[in-house]
């Protein structure tokens, strides 16, 4: 009987093809059932399959929304305008953005959450979260059909905005800086100042 | 698609509790899981000659550890948030004891053997450092494509101490069974 070899140790360098293993990707039942019976974190959204958590909002981050929502509401009247809370996008997608504007009034959603067609703007407040709000989210936007989708860069004191969606994605966006202005699809005669989204 | 989450993003973790609450309600019937690391993977399809493969590695092992010590394909539970279904586990008690006492965990596992028929997936390692953190013994990738055996061993929060690499031409005796040489051919189609 032979016996075993002394093992040459030459670490965990085995591998060679791309991961096979799939992360199951969550639909919004499961998604919703988790959060019934209480086992989603306090502050998350459904992006892609994947439960993202929200970790901390810092204070600029909070200013910003507050003054994206207030400009939001003086536009479009406080009925349309929601902070926080769902935006179906699609049967793996349910994003809470910062701020997003209906099309329809109040009573419309009593029984049902508003969806990405019953939305004529969204906005995403970032301030550590970049890269994920213009590349992976934005790409979940753009497949739902969302015409405009505005991205608020903290830190570049900036504001992209994704329009024109495409076999699933943005072209490239249109880029602001806080001295300029613009102004939504869904309001194209009422401008809006970069520098009064910023904190 | 892999994306890289900055600090104030991240992907939940699922726990066992919500992993079995999710199959417990209706869900996770359309194909199989596990659960690794706190994520819950699709696992891929059965193929031949995989599964020709596992089932005479699992009649082996059963002459040579006793069927009851067998199991193939079934959960073995690794921590809170990884509860994988390996190919093969040879346990350390016998099934009567699971029957009753639920999935043996990695306490109980004294061996895992996976079979990789095509080129091996980048996350071996990391799914050895999961075994390794949760104190499975000794474990074994028979890798089809390369014909040969990757066997892990002395595991530690870190992954495992020893990894080494045998070909064809030799035989391993597993820790379960010191006085036993497999000819690692054997293992191979």
């Amino acid at each position: 009987m032979s016996m075993t070899l002394t093992p040459p140790v030459i670490g965990n360098a085995f591998a060679t093809a791309p991961n096979t293993p799939r992360r199951m990707p969550l639909s919004r039942e499961q998604y919703s059932l988790l959060g019934n019976a209480g086992m989603l974190p306090e502050r998350c959204e459904l992006i892609d399959g994947e439960i993202i958590e929200k970790l901390s909002q810092s204070p600029d981050h909070t200013q910003s929304m507050r003054r994206v929502e207030r400009v939001m509401r003086r536009l479009f009247g406080e009925e349309f305008v929601y902070s926080q809370t769902p935006l179906v996008l699609g049967a793996h997608d349910e994003p809470e953005p910062d701020v997003f504007v209906t099309t329809l009034p109040e009573a419309t959603f009593l029984q049902r959450q508003p969806t990405a067609s019953d939305s004529c703007l969204s906005i995403e407040v970032s301030v550590s979260t970049l890269d994920f709000d213009t590349g992976r989210k934005a790409s979940r936007y753009a497949l739902a059909g969302v015409a405009d989708y505005w991205v608020v860069d903290v830190e570049s004191r900036r504001l992209l905005v994704f329009r024109d969606p495409a076999g699933g994605a943005y072209p490239a966006p249109l880029e602001f800086d806080e001295t300029q202005i613009v102004s939504s699809l869904a309001a194209p005669l009422a401008a809006i100042s970069v520098v009064d989204l910023l904190p | 698609m892999s994306i890289t989450l900055t600090p104030a993003i991240s992907r939940k973790h699922f726990t066992r509790p919500e992993y079995h609450f999710l199959a417990d309600n209706g869900f996770l019937r359309d194909a199989r899981y596990e659960l690794l690391g706190g994520d819950i993977l699709v696992q891929m399809p059965q193929k031949e000659p995989h599964g020709s493969l596992v089932m005479a590695i699992v009649f082996l092992f059963a002459r040579l550890f006793g069927e009851e010590f067998i199991r193939c394909q079934m959960p073995v539970v690794l921590s809170n948030d990884g509860e994988p279904e390996p190919d093969v586990v040879v346990t350390s008690s016998s099934r009567s004891v699971y029957q009753t006492g639920g999935i043996p965990t990695s306490a109980d596992v004294r061996l895992v053997l996976e079979v990789f028929v095509s080129t091996l997936p980048y996350d071996v390692g990391e799914k050895a450092e999961k075994y390794a953190q949760s104190g499975v013994a000794e474990y074994w990738v028979v890798d089809v494509e390369s014909r040969r055996l990757l066997v892990f061993r002395a595991p530690s929060p870190t992954g495992y101490a020893v990894t080494a690499v045998f070909t064809d031409a030799d035989a391993v005796s597993p820790l379960a069974a010191p006085l036993v040489a497999i000819p690692v051919g054997d293992l191979l189609p």
